[in-house]
Parts: structure tokens; C-alpha cells; sequence
């Protein structure tokens, strides 16, 4: 089914196209002063230029793993932010937690931990579905590489930009 | 039998709705065959009902009596029903005439809710690195019935964690919920009575018996059994979540007993294989040996092109050269002059074609490897080749392997110049060394690479039981059909499609395009067959012969005893 949209029935001065024309010209007139009184600033020069103290709480730049106060990766392994990602940018093969080691009663940690920045959508589902607070979206976002190699985070890269978060649950403690 | 069940039935009414059930059958299954499932967590139908779980409570009530003792009837004209007070649990009742049950009011669905809040007092909640969650009955009735946050601020009792419990299961005693399934399991099914609970209240702990440890056979069906994550595998342990386990119906080609199972499988790479009910060959369960026997087929050693021997060495090729190499190989022989060496644990559709092959070359010498270990009264056969049956009924297999005896002479006394072995290594069957470096031509078609590979002439690569389909009929004479799991590694074929070739290459077209075509002209051929078709087999088999030898499938259903039982109490 087709449907006919008409066409406006334009006026002898809309014909004419000039009080458009001029009542545009009055904006971009407006705007010009405004940039010559140093009231709106346009063009800001990336990169020696950035905006990133301004970003948001909420911006959603690339995933990282985090480590908490005790220094133990919060990560578990439990594949649930392999399982919710969208474009299945992670991928985690599990390991088992020495029994000797510090941290043993957590039993699991992440062997490897790679996510494929060229695949990540930054959606933040992974930070959302994580059981364990371990995997949060910061606020990096200029993330190149030469290779699809460099692309991929490994576990290393993503503990360098995940850092150390303070107050999180602490759910692995003795006392349960 | 279908009489006497006739004259057996009560009438039970569930949830408003009057439905026949035959007498002895367990309330709890009666209630699921009425559409609504009730939750459990002891109660298993192959096992007793101890009734130690409280989580199928149900609301039940009697045919209320008239002064007259005969069942007052409602305007309906069916009896009235004197509901009890208190619940009573549906796993250790049996439907009795005139019952009423009701499985969701609303005071069964807060005695579920009160059992469940008392269940997880103590759970320790470390779902993230359970093995157990995404197939956990806890995670699954919590969502039903759990509340959203704990009243209980008190310390959660401390267990026992990551205990060895035998060679092959875990335990972690924070999570178990005493459903008393795994201690059930070994004295009732293994016969191998090494579980118990010590102390008591809330510090009732399960574990190994002093001195013992749960080491049989079957010990991993505990695992399977487990409600939760307190029994873990300890081969599956952390190795993947089972969300992401594609799930393939097959049965396990350890025995021949052939028990049905499902493959869990993810991007090409299988990580268990856990046992899939079928009351005609397996019940519920399958062995340790059978369940872990399928790391070969992702082992280093899988042959992933086909080889053939130039200037001396095995050297890589492609299939059509591969293939040429081998007819030409062939083409100076006849038929008396080769000796094929089929295995037992070849699908029917192979060994058909392995027979055809043999015809078309003229072969007589054509026989299988007999595979024998040490079997039970349980369920693992002596007989550790799949396919027996199959390969006697299609007459590759030598009834008492006297074929085989008359391969190794024929070779010994330099008749036999060429040999095919098909998934066979003939060091292990009296072929040694010396023998095979005597033959100019000794073709192999196997999975793996073995001594054996490096005295052949040319090697072609196959597939595993879980890389392809395929009919195989178990010990009792049961028609079985495997399913594709995974796809196989690099080059490697599946072995009708070689040896299709290879009869094409060697006698032109054949008309076999697809397995089905195999299945086909097999069924058209074998009158044990006719009328079946690779999808008619079903995923439950279908029973072609009568050859029932080993002991019945252990854990009939729960029904099946009580009428038996019913039956030798009171004989009518």
C-alpha cells in the first residue's frame, strides 16, 4: 500500500526562499558574537586536549578486572559475564586455587582472562551480571593497537587498568 | 500385565481433578504424570524414599466416611474428600483409592517455603564457583520458593570443604543438604556400602566410612544424583559451567552393554558424558570407566591427515591421493592374498560396508578383535567391544574368532600380502613387529597414532564415537544409534565415507551418498533390520535380537517394585 504525502502548497514569499535565508543567517550572526564573547567555546583540540576529568560516573569506557584491599583478584571464574556478553568478547579459562595458597577457600580463579576490545561494546553487562564485583567498566577509552593480537586484553592487561577498589563486598572472608 | 495394572487402578484425585493410577504407584509420581511436578531433593525413582527432605509436602485427605462407613459422594457424585490438617509427604506415600492431594495451596506452598529457608541456613552460597549451579535443584526451587534475603545472622556451621572423597569425586559438606541420595546410591545400586552421615543437628556431616573410600565403579552417578553441589566430579571440576554444555543424546562404546548417555560439549571440545535414563539398557546410571573414557579422542596422538609411506617416511597428503596410493597398493593382490582386520567397535554401517568392501575384493580373511576385561553384576560387560552383535550379524565377526587365528597364520606362512586393519592395531591382537614389517602392504584407518602406525603403508584417519553417527547394537541385542557431538579434528573422516571411497575407487560408483543410504541397503539386506531407519531407532533403540544374557538394568522404578512387592504380600 502506498501512501501519497502532499506536497506543501508554499506562498509567494516562501517561494522566494530570502526571509529563510535571512532568519538563518541571524542564528549563525547569534552564535558568531557569542564566540567572539568568549561565551561558547567549539572545538576542542584532541588529543592535547582531553576531556577525560569531565567524564561521568557512569561513562562506560573499556572493562578491567579489579583487585580488592587484600590484593586478591575478585574474579572467580564463573563465566557469567562470558555467558551475558553480547558480542562474546570474553573469553575465561577456569583454574583451581592451590590448597596452600592464601586465598584457597575461594577454590577458583580465571587462568586466563582475555576480552576482545575489537568485539567489546562497551554495554556494561559484564559489570552488571557479576555475582562478585570483580569486572567494572572504566573510563579508558582510546584503546588501539597495530595488530588484532593487541586488541585483546589479557588478564594482565585488564588487572593494569582495573587497579585496586576500595569497598567493595568483602564476600570471601572467614567470618561468613 | 496390562490386565492385572487394569484391575489394580485407584482413583486419585490431584488438584481437583479425579485421575486412574495403577496401585502402588508412588503419590509424588503419580503427581508429576498429573502435569504438576513436585519438588524434591531425597526422593529419587530408582532409589528408596527415606523421606528426609520435607521439600514434597504435600496437602492430602482421605474419602470422607458416611455413618454408613461408605464414601459420602459430593454433588458430583464423586466421594468428598476429609482434608488432613497437616501435610504429609508425597515421596513415601502410595496412591490409595479415593485420595485427594493438593500440590500448590497455599499451605503446601509455605511448608516448601519454611523447608527452604531451613535448607539454606547453612548453604554457603558460593554459586559462582559451584559446578553444581545452572543444574542445581536448590539454585532452581529457590527461585520458587526462597526468600530474597536471610533472617538467619547467626555463623553458618563450618564443614569440611574440597574433600577427596575417592579418586574421582569431590565433596564439599557446606553445601550438602542431607538428602541421603549418594549413601542410598552405593548400598542400594553399587552395592558398595562406604557413605554415612556423622554427628548431629547441624553439624550432620557426610562422609566416607573409617578406612573406606567411595572408589567403585560407579561412583560418579553420586555426583549425578547429588541435588546440589556437594558431590562434584572431580575430573569436570572447574573445567566448564554447564550453561554453556551443548548437550548431545548418545551411548557410551566402552561395553557392550551400551549405556545411553549425554555428551556436554562446547565449541568443538567435550568435557563429560553423564548417564541418560533408558530403563532397557541402563536405568539412570553408567560406569566411571565408560563415563571418563573420552579424553582419547582429544588426545595429541588423534591422527589429523591421511599419510602414506614415500621415499621411505609416512608423509602427509590429501584424501583423493590418499586414497589412490591405497588402491594401487591393493590392485596387485587378489583376493586370497589380503586379510582385513574389522574391530568390534566399528558401527553397523561400517562393518556393512567393511563386508562389502571385503566382497569386492574378494577377501575371505575378515574378522574382528575380540576385546574382553573384567566385568560386574552391574553394569559393565566383559565384552568391552560396543558392537559384537552387530558384527556377528553381519557375519564380519567370527563366532569364536577362529578367522582371526587363520589371519595371523595366513600372514605368518606368507600368504596373506596385505593387510587392512580398520581401527584395530594388530600389535595388540599376536600380529608382532616382525610379522608386520613382513607384509609389503599393511593399511591402517584408525583415531589415534600407535606403534603400529609407523610400519603402514598408508595411514587414513577416522572418527571417534562422538564425531559421528552410526548404529551399534549392544550385548542384549538392543539397536542403538550415535549421535554427532563434536566435529572431527583437522582431515580426519568419517569411516563409511573412506571406505565408500575407497569400494568407489576400486569397483566405481556404489549409489551410497549419505549414511542413510547405508543404513538402507543394510535394512534391506538384513531381515533383523528391515523396516528401520537411522531416525526410526529413536533416541532409546529399538530391541532387533533376543540375545539377553547380562543381569537386568539395576534401580527398576520405585512403581515397579511396589507392585512386585504388593504382589508377593498379597497374592490375588
Amino acid at each position: 500500500m502506498s501512501i501519497v504525502v502532499r506536497r506543501p502548497n508554499l506562498s509567494w514569499s516562501e517561494k522566494l526562499y530570502l526571509p529563510a535565508i535571512f532568519s538563518g543567517m541571524i542564528i549563525t550572526l547569534g552564535h558568531f558574537m557569542k564566540m567572539l564573547l568568549g561565551r561558547t567555546k567549539v572545538t576542542m583540540q584532541y588529543p592535547e586536549e582531553k576531556w577525560d576529568s569531565h567524564l561521568p560516573d557512569h561513562y562506560r569506557g573499556a572493562p578491567a578486572l579489579v583487585k580488592d584491599e587484600r590484593d586478591r583478584l575478585r574474579c572467580v571464574a564463573c563465566q557469567l559475564c562470558e555467558f551475558i556478553c553480547p558480542p562474546r568478547a570474553i573469553k575465561i579459562v577456569p583454574g583451581e586455587i592451590p590448597l596452600g595458597d592464601r586465598f584457597a577457600k575461594v577454590e577458583k580463579y580465571p587462568e586466563e582472562f582475555d576480552i576482545d576490545m575489537i568485539r567489546c561494546i562497551y554495554c556494561g553487562m559484564c559489570e552488571e551480571v557479576c555475582p562478585e564485583q570483580a569486572i567494572f567498566l572504566r573510563k579508558d577509552y582510546a584503546i588501539t593497537g597495530l595488530t588484532r593480537a593487541e586488541m585483546v586484553h589479557d588478564k594482565k592487561k585488564l588487572i593494569e587498568i582495573g587497579g585496586v577498589m576500595h569497598g567493595l563486598v568483602l564476600k570471601w572472608n572467614e567470618k561468613k | 500385565m496390562p490386565n492385572e495394572s487394569q484391575q489394580h487402578m485407584v482413583n486419585v484425585q490431584i488438584n481437583g481433578v479425579w485421575r486412574q493410577f495403577p496401585k502402588g504407584t508412588r503419590l509424588i509420581e503419580a503427581c508429576e504424570q498429573a502435569g504438576s511436578y513436585v519438588p524434591r531433593y531425597c526422593y529419587h525413582k530408582k532409589l528408596s524414599s527415606p523421606g528426609n527432605c520435607r521439600m514434597c509436602l504435600i496437602e492430602m485427605g482421605m474419602p470422607k466416611m458416611g455413618p454408613d462407613r461408605k464414601p459420602s459422594l459430593g454433588p458430583d457424585g464423586k466421594p468428598e474428600i476429609n482434608w488432613m490438617p497437616r501435610p504429609q509427604i508425597s515421596c513415601a506415600t502410595d496412591v490409595s483409592e479415593g485420595l485427594g492431594v493438593r500440590t500448590h495451596s497455599p499451605m503446601v506452598e509455605e511448608c516448601r517455603r519454611g523447608v527452604m529457608e531451613f535448607l539454606l541456613i547453612n548453604h554457603p552460597l558460593d554459586c559462582p564457583i559451584c559446578d553444581q549451579a545452572g543444574e542445581c535443584r536448590l539454585q532452581e526451587f529457590s527461585v520458587e520458593y526462597g526468600r530474597q534475603d536471610s533472617r538467619f545472622f547467626e555463623n553458618k556451621v563450618k564443614k569440611p570443604k574440597n574433600v577427596e572423597l575417592g579418586p574421582r569425586v569431590t565433596l564439599d559438606d557446606e553445601r550438602c543438604i542431607l538428602c541421603s541420595r549418594c549413601i542410598r546410591f552405593s548400598k542400594e545400586i553399587a552395592k558398595d556400602d562406604v557413605l554415612g552421615f556423622i554427628d548431629r543437628g547441624s553439624f550432620t556431616t557426610l562422609t566416607a566410612h573409617p578406612g573406606k573410600r567411595l572408589e567403585n565403579n560407579y561412583s560418579l552417578n553420586t555426583v549425578d544424583i547429588c541435588p546440589v553441589g556437594a558431590l562434584t566430579s572431580s575430573d569436570f571440576r572447574f573445567k566448564m559451567r554447564v550453561w554453556f554444555l551443548k548437550e548431545t543424546k548418545s551411548f557410551c562404546t566402552s561395553c557392550a552393554t551400551g549405556c545411553n548417555t549425554l555428551i556436554g560439549t562446547r565449541e568443538d571440545v567435550i568435557y563429560r558424558q553423564t548417564p541418560r535414563e533408558n530403563d532397557a539398557v541402563n536405568s539412570c546410571w553408567m560406569c566411571d570407566y565408560g563415563r571418563l573414557n573420552f579424553d582419547y579422542l582429544q588426545s595429541e596422538r588423534r591422527l589429523l591427515e591421511p599419510l602414506v609411506r614415500e621415499d621411505g617416511g609416512l608423509r602427509p597428503t590429501d584424501w583423493t591421493h590418499a586414497l589412490q596410493s591405497v588402491v594401487s597398493l591393493l590392485r596387485p593382490f587378489v583376493g586370497w592374498q589380503i586379510a582385513i582386520l574389522a574391530s568390534g567397535r566399528m558401527t553397523n554401517e561400517e562393518l556393512w560396508l567393511a563386508a562389502r568392501l571385503a566382497q569386492s575384493l574378494g577377501v575371505t580373511l575378515i574378522d574382528i578383535v575380540p576385546r574382553t576385561g573384567p566385568g560386574d553384576d552391574i553394569l559393565l560387560s566383559p565384552d568391552r567391544n560396543p558392537n559384537t552383535s552387530g558384527a556377528r550379524l553381519l557375519h564380519v565377526a567370527s563366532e569364536s574368532g577362529d578367522i582371526l587365528q587363520q589371519i595371523k597364520h595366513a600372514i605368518w606362512s606368507g600368504q596373506v600380502q596385505a593387510l587392512i586393519s580398520l581401527g584395530e592395531n594388530p600389535l595388540h591382537c599376536g600380529i608382532g613387529p616382525e610379522l608386520l614389517t613382513r607384509l609389503p602392504v599393511y593399511i591402517t584407518m584408525d583415531l589415534l597414532e600407535n606403534e603400529a602406525t609407523s610400519y603402514a603403508s598408508a595411514v587414513l584417519p577416522s572418527l571417534g564415537f562422538a564425531e559421528k553417527r552410526g548404529s551399534i547394537i549392544n550385548g542384549k541385542g538392543r539397536l542403538q544409534r550415535l549421535n554427532r557431538a563434536v566435529r572431527g579434528p583437522g582431515q580426519a573422516r568419517d569411516d563409511w565415507e573412506i571406505m565408500r571411497d575407497l569400494m568407489q575407487s576400486l569397483g566405481g560408483g556404489n549409489g551410497v551418498y549419505t549414511i542413510e543410504d547405508v543404513f538402507r541397503e543394510m535394512s534391506a539386506a538384513v531381515p533383523e533390520l528391515s523396516g528401520l531407519t537411522l531416525s526410526r531407532i529413536g533416541d532409546l533403540g529399538v530391541q532387533v535380537m533376543n540375545i539377553d544374557k547380562s543381569p537386568d538394568a539395576p534401580g527398576e522404578p520405585a512403581a515397579e517394585k511396589v507392585r512386585a512387592r504388593e504382589r508377593q504380600e498379597h497374592p490375588q
